[in-house]
């Protein structure tokens, strides 16, 4: 491996890093004022403008609160909890491809972290450890609270993770592959020359499935039974203050951005410029007469702000969603998980299965 | 790396027997699946590395831990009789286990290694475009009655579930 291989990964993994956790404190103040002008009030508005430097004085806030531990709690695990619930989503961006390849000083550098044949499976699996946190939060703090916050988060994570991995089958059935990168490639057709060849318009069910399951995963409203403030105060994270606080707090966001970007990838067509930017993008390249290193560097930007365009829809979305429908009650939670959603996935994947089987591809 | 994950596995493991908390326990056995999966990455099996996250780790012992949280296990304090049967027994096998290996480990000294080579070397899963498309041509192609068999075990196993389960709330 050649020091630029090394210096290509580095600038990748900073890069995805400033992206990500550079946008919690963006989306946090979003959110306040998003609520605030949902519900008729005004919001932060004092520290900077528009209160655009809430969220940093926050961190001030949580970072010189009284670092407490409860007594009787399982020290190891208690400290274990919030670290975990960073590391595992913010792992499972290594394989979500965000542009197809800037060309820098004659050598093509992959915009994806890792590329590895299996993709969706690697996020896959850390979405998998994503349990762990809540479990270990709620019960290494000893708190009755906490407890059911744990058993009830855990619950609904593994019960949706059926609907949520059925789904996600019937799209691999589509593409044929694991490959993030090939399913965005893929995704770059058009059905008749015009409509972009996007997963929601091959299986707009499925797109409907994933999107309600990756709710319950993030636990966000309406599924934020382990945290529901009215019954359970604070849920799993109630005995964790000060910065082990924030950090599960930037870990929910952290998650949101993970899961938005799975979903952009799969059914929003990824990285793909969105309609009419390639047409810009092309023209821009001709006007300015650019040589064609420099025209696919410019058609790399724009796929990257494409992305993040998409996802920062649907965390525009996200934060609709929560401040508009009330909370779910735990049986009807469960009752949409293995009632509804989950034999609607496997009549989808079966239908999608045939389909394809009868088409002949 | 195949090195120290190799030793991080086998004092996991040990870890794991020795631990008087059974979350100890069990949470050593979850970083041991982590490492098996790093393993398995290492020597370029990236689908079995991902699929022993996903079921181990992901699934299988969450549900211990689940089940450990619920039944609220605490530190058992075992006082172990020296002269109970078992312990005699635990002793012996240790002794017949730990004289096979030192047998087998001179054997190997002398003796010659030859590599068993199947029809899946590193260039015929490369021609055949990757460990997924290698193992699903083995699955459904070659193998599909098995796999439907396999398939058909999973509603008996949760049938059989759901009677166990009827029979205690009864």
């Amino acid at each position: 491996m050649s020091l630029f291989d090394i210096l290509a990964i580095l600038g990748k993994v900073a890069f995805v890093l400033a992206v990500v956790l550079g946008s919690v404190p963006l989306i946090v103040w979003f959110e306040r004022r998003g609520s605030a002008w949902i519900q008729g009030r005004v919001g932060p508005n004092r520290v900077g403008p528009f209160g655009l430097f809430q969220p940093f004085v926050d961190v001030v806030k949580f970072a010189t609160k009284e670092n407490f531990v409860p007594r009787d709690s399982s020290k190891v695990y208690y400290h274990l909890a919030p670290a975990l619930a960073v590391v595992a989503p913010l792992a499972a961006f290594a394989v979500i491809p965000f542009g197809s390849q800037i060309i820098v000083m004659g050598q093509a550098i992959q915009l994806q972290i890792t590329q590895l044949d299996i993709g969706i499976l690697a996020i896959l699996a850390f979405a998998g450890l994503e349990i762990y946190p809540v479990m270990l939060a709620g019960w290494s703090s000893n708190n009755k609270y906490g407890v059911f916050g744990a058993l009830r988060g855990s619950s609904q994570m593994m019960s949706y993770e059926i609907a949520f991995g059925l789904s996600l089958a019937s799209m691999l059935l589509v593409y044929g592959t694991f490959d993030l990168n090939e399913m965005v490639r893929y995704q770059q057709n058009t059905f008749f020359g015009f409509l972009p060849k996007w997963g929601i318009l091959l299986n707009p069910l499925s797109f409907l499935i994933f999107l309600i399951a990756i709710f319950v995963e993030t636990n966000r409203l309406p599924f934020d039974l382990p945290e529901g403030d009215s019954e359970l105060v604070a849920g799993y994270h109630i005995e964790y203050g000060a910065t082990k606080f924030m950090m599960f707090f930037f870990a929910e966001y952290v998650a949101m951005i993970m899961a938005s970007s799975v979903l952009v990838t799969l059914f929003l067509g990824g990285y793909a410029t969105l309609p009419g930017v390639g047409l810009l993008i092309h023209t821009l390249g001709i006007s300015l007469d650019l040589t064609s290193d420099n025209q696919q560097n410019l058609l790399a930007l724009g796929q990257v702000t494409s992305f993040i365009f998409k996802v920062a829809l649907i965390m525009i979305f996200y934060v609709w969603v929560r401040w508009t429908l009330p909370r779910f009650r735990f049986d009807q939670l469960m009752n949409l998980g293995w009632k509804i959603l989950f034999p609607l996935s496997l009549i989808n994947l079966m239908f999608v299965a045939s389909f394809l089987a009868w088409i002949g591809g | 790396m195949i090195e120290a994950l190799t030793l991080a596995v086998v004092i996991l493991s040990i870890m794991m027997i020795l631990a008087k908390n059974p979350i100890n326990s069990a949470f050593c056995l979850v970083i041991l699946m982590i490492c098996l999966g790093g393993i398995y990455a290492a020597i370029g099996a990236h689908f079995v590395a991902a699929l022993q996250i996903i079921v181990y780790a992901g699934a299988v012992m969450v549900l211990v831990v689940f089940s450990i949280m619920l039944m609220n296990l605490n530190e058992t304090r075992s006082s172990i009789d020296l002269r109970s049967p078992s312990v005699l027994l635990a002793v012996g096998a240790t002794v017949v286990l730990l004289a096979i290996l030192t047998i087998s480990f001179f054997e190997w000294q002398t003796a010659t290694l030859k590599p068993v080579s199947g029809p899946y070397t590193l260039e015929a899963i490369k021609q055949l475009g990757g460990n997924v498309f290698a193992l699903s041509a083995m699955m459904f192609a070659k193998g599909y009655i098995q796999f439907e068999l396999i398939g058909l075990l999973l509603p008996v196993a949760v049938a059989g579930a759901l009677v166990l389960a009827k029979r205690k709330v009864d």
